[in-house]
């Protein structure tokens, strides 16, 4: 959970992160995952948004996330903005199971796309890879019949064993269809499973290597809080920023 | 009991306000003092969501909508066609009002569907405890024509008392026009029932005070017959963090005017995922987006100021960096104080020998400023008398403190209503808050010269001054007052005037006590005449004007009720230390005995 007190003497580098999606796609869970690797079957729909916290070591520096965790209800979805609002980095997660939660991403996506930080770094997720596997000893329901329930369906649906033989039948978004909506939007790309943990460190793995971290030093935050994510005060834009990517440095997973 | 003076009069009728014409409702305020009317054509209707808010989120659920009718084919009578709803909801009344049908029922229909709303929110008891670590709960009062401010309801849930709530109805309400449209959070403090046994629905309490923390909105509504709708959002609790309780309700605040309930809900489990407000301790807090962090004192009489706190000066921010028993920021005290910026001294001196000072402001924001303030200097000394932020005549103590009797020692009590001002002529000491005006001054601030009430400056009757005033202090403050709000900030970081912890060397003086457990296991007594031998050889950090001066201020202070529980304090922190050495010592010897038994 928020390490509280311990964070008030580091020297890392705060990135407010938000995570949004629908309802019950597993944004509690792909966070609970992150934060304490664990996972929770039925995980109460989280009202408003939760608010944790992450330490993430990158070569020499150290990140630290502070995760706004938001409700997918949608009454809730008015609130969204106050959430995004400075974050440097945004997870969008929707449910490799059920086709709408792509169409609910992108419409988040677009939204973050026009409204927030303009050099805001955001991961597409599809999660809930865990019922598809094969491989997987146990793997869920499909959750295709709960597609028309209300928006305050909790997350991963119940546990009885299907037939091994055609786990891939319960997809519903084709990794490759998603993957090429991902790279037209420009966004970091991943299917995960907060169930198994497969996936999940690379998102905040990548997104901490695209995060323009010289510029959130040099921008004077960042380091402990003076006004960090972004500036409240109007200095939200650092003008355009150097993407570069990492990729053929050697990798540094997330150290949690 | 006289009503509360507000300058919105009841007294025009539905026809006035037919088409909600902002024209019409701006010439009834021109009425009063009020001619901020300039502001009406800039200003969007009430109903007119804000960009970046309310509109996407309209989208996104048009949107949404619209998709899952295309899936399913048909249009179900079940789901509504949102966009029609709202249409007819923006669109003006259409039937025309006559005397005979009920007046306008948009405000009762508001209240009813909060009421509604706020019991359709579940809360189990676990979260319940978790937010009640912080806070009793969240009041939403609104403006009823007939009634006055009214509780509509409090999340989560809390039993209130009539009076109490009646209290804190009014407690939350300006009892004077303060602005055309706009917001203000004040504070204050009350009395309540004393609850012996905890409750899901009222918590036992330690004593009957409880704290509220109330953001005061007031925006036009020609929907209502008062033309306005005015709301305060109240936060209850029992700890006195001014500083930080008025942070979180300027996050709070506008966030719950445009949200509502969702707002609500979403606040209060953010509360409960807040680590322990545990004494002295530095926390992380996120709240509504903004991640803050939050220095707990060790005790109410805990001096919380920026030079001693753990937060870098130079990073402080007095926005992410909150001292929580500290005033809030704003307004900024020293323009309060401005117009008795050469009496600071005086004025020190009555907070600090417990005399009772009536606070005069313009708004409640002022004087529960004031007060707060008042409170800070005073540490670590306790606080021995009654504080009341903001009080008002519709207080259930209004006839235990407002009487013929001089008022009780300590008692500070922050008033906005001139009714005060007569009601208590005989109090010895005035502060009444506010800039200084020059008589020539433009227009626009012509609004504190034309209140009601005694002009701001400071006013006793007995009072003489004890110690020098600084004179370099004093220019500066001055210069302060006129410079950017940076420069006022700075010079409230440097403190105004000298801290009590001068007073406080008085413990070093009247030695610290023999600690070690062998002998008597009391503090050595406190005897005043080896205080004032100490004080007459190692003399005081305290610039008097003469040796007499001081004998005589120390003479009177130590008289004072505070000094009084500033000692009993001082003993009790002994006798714990010295408990603590005991049981340690017991325990080592216990523990090879016990080792033996089994």
């Amino acid at each position: 959970m928020a390490d509280a007190a311990s964070g008030s003497t580091d020297k890392s580098v705060q990135v407010k992160l938000v995570l949004l999606g629908e309802a019950a796609v597993g944004k509690s869970s792909v966070v609970l995952r992150f934060v304490s690797d664990e996972f929770q079957a039925n995980k109460e729909p989280t009202i408003g948004a939760a608010f944790l916290t992450q330490k993430c070591r990158l070569e020499d520096r150290v990140l630290r996330y502070e995760i706004w965790d938001t409700a997918g209800q949608e009454r809730f979805h008015s609130l969204a903005p106050m959430y995004y609002r400075n974050a440097q980095a945004a997870v969008v997660v929707y449910d490799i199971t059920k086709a709408s939660s792509l169409d609910k991403a992108k419409s988040w996506v677009k939204e973050l796309q026009r409204q927030a930080n303009p050099n805001i770094v955001i991961a597409l997720a599809g999660n809930k890879l865990d019922l598809v596997q094969p491989s997987t000893s146990q793997s869920g329901t499909p959750s295709s019949e709960s597609e028309d329930e209300a928006d305050d369906a909790t997350a991963t649906p119940g546990e009885t064993p299907s037939s091994p033989g055609e786990p891939e039948s319960l997809r519903q978004v084709p990794r490759d269809e998603a993957q090429a909506y991902a790279t037209e939007a420009g966004l970091l790309f991943f299917e995960t499973s907060a169930k198994t943990g497969e996936g999940i460190v690379d998102i905040f793995t990548e997104i901490a290597k695209k995060i323009p971290i010289e510029h959130i030093l040099a921008a004077g935050g960042g380091v402990r809080r003076p006004g960090a994510p972004g500036g409240r005060s109007g200095n939200a834009q650092e003008g355009a920023v150097n993407l570069e990517e990492n990729a053929n440095k050697p990798k540094d997973a997330c150290n949690c | 009991m006289p009503r509360p003076i507000l300058r919105l009069d009841d007294r025009y009728d539905d026809g006035e306000f037919e088409g909600g014409d902002l024209g019409t409702a701006s010439s009834v305020l021109s009425s009063s003092i009020f001619s901020s009317s300039s502001n009406a054509s800039s200003s969007s209707s009430p109903r007119t969501p804000k960009k970046g808010f309310a509109l996407p989120a309209l989208r996104k659920h048009v949107s949404r909508r619209k998709s899952s009718l295309d899936q399913l084919q048909i249009p179900s009578p079940s789901s509504p066609d949102l966009t029609n709803t709202k249409i007819a909801k923006l669109g003006r009344p259409q039937l025309t009002r006559s005397a005979t049908l009920p007046k306008v029922p948009h405000l009762q229909n508001r209240s009813d569907k909060l009421r509604a709303e706020l019991e359709a929110l579940e809360v189990d008891s676990a979260l319940l405890e978790k937010i009640r670590r912080w806070i009793l709960g969240i009041a939403i009062v609104n403006f009823d024509i007939d009634e006055g401010p009214m509780v509509d309801g409090v999340f989560p849930p809390l039993v209130l008392f009539p009076k109490e709530s009646e209290n804190i109805a009014f407690s939350s309400f300006p009892d004077s026009l303060q602005f055309d449209q706009g917001f203000q959070i004040h504070s204050f403090r009350i009395r309540g029932e004393k609850i012996a046994v905890s409750s899901e629905k009222r918590p036992a309490n330690i004593d009957e005070f409880m704290y509220g923390f109330s953001y005061f909105t007031q925006k036009r509504d020609s929907t209502l017959k008062r033309g306005y709708e005015q709301r305060s959002v109240v936060i209850l609790t029992s700890h006195p963090y001014p500083a930080f309780f008025s942070i979180i309700l300027s996050i709070f605040g506008p966030m719950f005017q445009e949200h509502g309930t969702p707002m609500l809900e979403a606040a209060c489990h953010n509360i409960a995922m807040w680590p322990d407000p545990t004494p002295g301790t530095v926390l992380e807090i996120g709240f509504l987006g903004t991640v803050l962090q939050v220095e707990i004192p060790h005790s109410g009489n805990d001096a919380q100021q920026i030079r001693a706190t753990v937060f870098k000066k130079n990073d402080f921010d007095p926005k992410l960096h909150i001292l929580a028993s500290a005033p809030p920021f704003n307004p900024p005290p020293i323009l309060l104080f401005e117009a008795s910026l050469s009496h600071l001294w005086s004025i020190w001196e009555c907070v600090v020998l417990c005399e009772p000072i009536l606070l005069f402001g313009t708004s409640p924001a002022q004087t529960s400023q004031a007060a707060w303030w008042f409170r800070d200097i005073l540490r670590p000394i306790p606080l021995a008398g009654d504080i009341r932020p903001y009080f008002t005549i519709h207080d259930t103590d209004h006839t235990l403190l407002i009487n013929k009797l001089p008022p009780k020692p300590g008692l500070i009590l922050g008033v906005t209503n001139p009714y005060f001002d007569r009601s208590c002529s005989h109090w010895p000491h005035l502060l009444s808050l506010g800039r200084y005006i020059p008589p020539n001054t433009a227009t626009k601030t012509s609004l504190t010269t034309a209140t009601p009430g005694p002009p701001p400056g400071w006013t006793t009757k007995l009072h003489k001054r004890y110690i020098s005033k600084d004179r370099a202090l004093l220019k500066q403050l001055e210069d302060a007052c006129r410079g950017s709000e940076q420069q006022k900030i700075e010079a409230y970081l440097h403190t105004l005037i000298p801290t009590p912890t001068e007073i406080a060397q008085i413990e070093r003086k009247m030695g610290k006590g023999d600690t070690s457990p062998k002998s008597s296991l009391r503090l050595k007594p406190f005897h005043s005449a080896n205080f004032f031998l100490s004080l007459k050889s190692h003399g005081s950090t305290l610039p008097f004007r003469s040796s007499s001066k001081r004998l005589e201020f120390y003479e009177r202070w130590l008289k004072t009720p505070a000094f009084g529980l500033w000692l009993a304090e001082q003993e009790t922190i002994v006798q714990d230390v010295l408990h603590d050495n005991i049981n340690k010592d017991n325990q080592g010897r216990n523990t090879p005995q016990s080792g033996f038994k089994s």
